[in-house]
């Protein structure tokens, strides 16, 4: 069994970068908030690396804890009350980032759901989770997380053919 | 979900990346704060170094001395009681043991004063009836006196025993003879006169052979007392007498021998109550020492 790379905090930011910035963007649905969040998760692994002891560990603790302060962001009282605009052009501008895709219709379309349905839908098909590891990253039954799958997918339907209608 | 659109969803996801001036203000944000526990981290070490040697250091070494003397007290004081133990219960046993030889000695004697009066009879008469006893009398007294010399003590209580049933099974094939002897015996004043002089013997070699005045009192309560020399005289130094005088000393000698468990149960007691002061003693110093420490 090869041995495991060492665990680093650059390369810890290298390896999750971008799996920490989507399930962010996911969850805030702003680049300003999700840039905030991306930020204060790293900066939070740097006191509790050394007790990860691999890197599925460091994962799971990352998505885990982007979830949990993208919830506190949305338990405060200013942001359960604001609603952020989209600024693609100001993404665009970003040099060596990424660019939001000018078609995105099934993206948008999860991005309309409720934050809870959106979580569940990004972890389970883009992140490839299991309904088990979602249950336990997200603090909540199986059974729930089912049941929320099943409602996510029912409203996606609805929104996916409300906008191929259109 | 249609498996287009899900192929769909993660296409578009996974074109979104992470900026990169994002990804490095975020690497410089962790360094800093990597700099900033590492600084939280070193006056804490510090400190504790400061702690440990600005005055409290060694601060285990006066508990730990003081441990050790109580140990070393408390060790001691065991050692010394039971190294007083050890000799005081040894003394007993010397006792003990001094006591049963010279008890076997004066059973044995006993006996063979018997057997000295029954082959004088048969010899001479009555006039060297006592002649001969006397002279078995002093001659086994000597012999068992120089046996008592050459014993070692401490094997002279396992062997009284043996050599109590050896004397009393050496005697029983001339008890047939002795029997005979005092059939023979024509005058009883005579008998009674040898009777005496046997008793004197018994009472010299008691005192000859050294058995302490427990050991007589046994003896006596036991059944060696003249009223049963008497009897035994009485009955013409018949079987049941020289029964009832073996009896006697295994009473004496059982009676001595329960004494030195007594003698070890007191001595363990005083060891006790001396190791209970010491223990007592050292709690009391430990506990001066903590407080002054403390």
């Amino acid at each position: 069994m090869p041995k495991e790379e060492k665990i680093t905090m650059e390369k810890a930011v290298d390896r999750y970068a971008d799996m920490v910035y989507r399930l962010a963007l996911s969850q805030m649905k702003n680049t300003t908030d999700a840039d905030d969040l991306f930020q204060e998760v790293f900066v939070r692994l740097v006191s509790h690396i050394q007790d990860l002891e691999s890197w599925e560990h460091v994962k799971a603790w990352l998505i885990r804890v982007t979830i949990n302060c993208a919830k506190k962001h949305f338990g405060q009282y200013w942001n359960k009350n604001v609603d952020y605009i989209e600024e693609p052009e100001r993404i665009a501008d970003l040099n060596g980032g990424y660019q939001l895709p000018e078609e995105h219709p099934v993206r948008d379309a999860v991005g309309k759901l409720p934050p809870k349905y959106r979580l569940v839908i990004h972890l389970y098909y883009f992140e490839e989770l299991t309904v088990a590891e979602i249950a336990r990253l997200t603090e909540q039954k199986e059974t729930t997380v089912k049941s929320q799958m099943h409602r996510a997918r029912e409203m996606l339907k609805e929104l996916l053919e409300e906008e191929h209608s259109l | 979900m249609e498996q287009g659109r899900i192929d769909q969803y993660k296409k578009e996801t996974s074109q979104i990346h992470a900026p990169e001036d994002l990804i490095r203000r975020t690497k410089e944000a962790v360094r800093g704060e990597e700099e900033r526990i590492a600084r939280e981290k070193a006056p804490q070490k510090t400190a504790a170094k400061k702690k440990r040697y600005g005055g409290r250091a060694y601060r285990w070494a006066l508990p730990a001395a003081a441990a050790v003397l109580v140990i070393v007290a408390g060790t001691s004081g065991i050692f010394f009681g039971r190294g007083a133990d050890k000799f005081m219960s040894e003394s007993a046993l010397d006792m003990t043991a001094n006591d049963t030889s010279a008890d076997d000695t004066s059973a044995e004697s006993n006996m063979e004063l018997q057997l000295g009066v029954s082959s004088g009879a048969d010899a001479d008469g009555a006039e060297p009836i006592g002649r001969g006893g006397s002279n078995g009398m002093t001659e086994d007294a000597e012999i068992y006196d120089a046996a008592d010399a050459e014993m070692p003590e401490a094997a002279g209580a396992e062997m009284s025993n043996a050599v109590a049933e050896d004397a009393a099974v050496a005697k029983m094939p001339d008890t047939a003879t002795e029997d005979a002897a005092v059939a023979k015996m024509p005058d009883t004043a005579v008998k009674e006169a040898a009777t005496a002089e046997m008793s004197d013997a018994i009472a010299e070699d008691t005192a000859d052979t050294g058995i302490s005045e427990a050991a007589a009192e046994d003896t006596v309560d036991a059944g060696i007392s003249e009223a049963a020399t008497e009897d035994a005289a009485d009955a013409e130094m018949s079987d049941t007498a020289t029964d009832n005088t073996a009896a006697a000393v295994n009473g004496a000698y059982n009676s001595i021998a329960e004494t030195g468990p007594d003698t070890a149960a007191a001595d363990a007691v005083q060891s006790d109550d001396i190791y209970s002061s010491l223990k007592e003693l050292a709690d009391t110093v430990y506990r001066l020492l903590v407080q002054t420490i403390r």
